[in-house]
């Protein structure tokens, strides 16, 4: 039998490095896609023997998905880890909130994630088995954040989109979304060194989440085909929502 | 062979059947030592000659959580599966006691059986996985006692995943899954519920619970597994 293929938006550090490699271990065949860091790419797919496609999720997403049926001859899962992590979204000044702002972070994060999904849906239905698509959103998106406006609401588009696509594609592709606390990436390490300690003791586990325990859900989520529409919540009982 | 549970004990209360085995049956196979606590003593018995050497205690969790916890000695991973639907009236015809009734099989026994493996599981730094239900999130068109017992069980989880952190606390919801003797006419409606179109089976529940086993970082957390019958909180 032919391995499966994933896709993963993003692929190139943090989440998706982790979600990539992850389903790597598990069997896949892994697309780590990337918009600039391709370096960084071609390194986490070759300790895997995956490929490192290139593609900017918010304007060629079609060619994207294209370009990875093309490499790998299939897609089954695809992961829309990718997202905008701009800093400058972190601000509780709603003047701050430029239509640039806006545009750049609803690009990538919303738009991004919806053409990734109906261009993957266009292939997931042509193909034999079920097919896959996983989601990414975050607290904010559930309950409300002071800081990152526009982020939690690229990120609540995300949630609903899910719902959506999880009744537009049934009962062939399961479209899931997990929401994610606070995972050691990037934004950890933009956190004050003070208050990093502070923030992960407020988190009742006690410790920020790892890249690859987003993996295990991803992967979770890929293997069942009975769990549909579903936002699963990885936060270290954080938020309790 | 996954032997990631190995060297771990398990209870799984209401595990002789149904969903219930099919978790034992997930937990044993990743290699824990599964403690099953069961009201029937055939059934249990029948339950561990189809799986393996499973520690099989007949009680009844509603009364006999004392007897049951004479036979558990350490705790790291408690499954509180036992439940279910005992009533399908109307608000208007169900009355306070089976309303009782159905909250002390239900949510009782689960605090009750928690109470007791607390100890245990600080001990272990363990976790719990409280079965509720999919119409514990959103309520179906009968038996508001469950409905309402449910969605108690699963605030309660979340409500416990701050209180006794570290050990972490989640819920699994299942959607319709037939483990009795259903009428046609009760699956077809229960499929319909679903986007799946299907009733599910109790290993994608169990292979949830697993997930929810293994994730360190999975906690407050209620996971549904439903076929999409449910897609708000």
């Amino acid at each position: 039998m032919m391995p499966k293929v994933v896709l993963v938006t993003g692929g190139s550090r943090g989440n998706g490095a982790a979600i990539a490699r992850v389903f790597a271990a598990a069997g896949y065949r892994v697309a780590v896609n990337y918009r600039t860091s391709r370096a960084d790419a071609e390194a986490v797919a070759e300790t895997f023997g995956g490929v490192a496609v290139k593609g900017d999720v918010g304007k060629d997403a079609e060619a994207l998905v294209a370009g990875v049926v093309k490499k790998l001859g299939r897609l089954d899962v695809l992961v829309n880890n990718a997202g905008a992590s701009d800093r400058a979204a972190w601000t509780d000044d709603l003047d701050a909130v430029t239509d640039d702002l806006w545009d750049r972070i609803l690009e990538t994060d919303l738009r991004g994630t919806f053409r990734c999904c109906r261009a993957a849906a266009r292939v997931m239905r042509k193909g034999k088995g079920n097919g896959k698509i996983i989601n990414v959103t975050s607290i904010p998106a559930l309950t409300g954040e002071r800081e990152g406006i526009v982020y939690s609401i690229a990120k609540a588009g995300v949630l609903g989109m899910t719902k959506s696509l999880a009744m537009l594609l049934a009962p062939r592709i399961q479209v899931n979304c997990m929401a994610l606390g606070s995972i050691e990436t990037r934004w950890v390490e933009w956190l004050p060194p003070a208050l990093r300690n502070s923030y992960a003791s407020a988190i009742p586990v006690g410790r920020f989440g790892r890249p690859e325990e987003v993996g295990e859900l991803a992967l979770f989520l890929a293997s069942s085909d009975w769990v549909t529409g579903q936002t699963y919540v990885l936060d270290g009982g954080e938020a309790r929502v | 062979m996954d032997n990631s549970l190995s060297g771990k004990t398990a209870l799984v209360t209401g595990g002789s059947r149904g969903i219930g085995k099919a978790i034992v049956r997930a937990l044993y196979g990743a290699g824990a030592r599964v403690i099953v606590a069961a009201r029937e003593p055939k059934t249990l018995i029948r339950a561990a000659k189809e799986i393996g050497e499973i520690i099989c205690v007949p009680v009844d969790v509603r009364r006999d959580v004392k007897k049951l916890f004479r036979y558990v000695d350490r705790l790291d991973i408690l499954v509180n599966n036992a439940g279910g639907m005992e009533h399908f009236g109307s608000f208007e015809t169900t009355s306070l006691a089976a309303w009782k009734s159905t909250f002390e099989l239900n949510l009782w026994s689960a605090v009750e059986v928690t109470r007791a493996a607390l100890p245990h599981l600080r001990r272990s730094n363990g976790c719990i996985v409280n079965i509720a239900s999919d119409v514990g999130r959103r309520p179906f068109d009968m038996g508001p006692d469950y409905c309402a017992a449910k969605a108690a069980l699963i605030n309660l989880t979340r409500y416990l995943a701050a209180e006794l952190a570290p050990v972490r606390v989640n819920a699994v919801c299942p959607g319709p899954v037939v483990t009795g003797p259903w009428g046609a006419a009760a699956i077809r409606k229960a499929a319909a519920r679903t986007l799946a179109g299907r009733t599910g089976r109790p290993e994608e529940v169990a292979s949830a619970v697993l997930f929810a086993v293994k994730c360190g970082y999975l906690s407050g957390a209620v996971c549904g597994v439903d076929g999409g019958s449910v897609r708000t909180p």
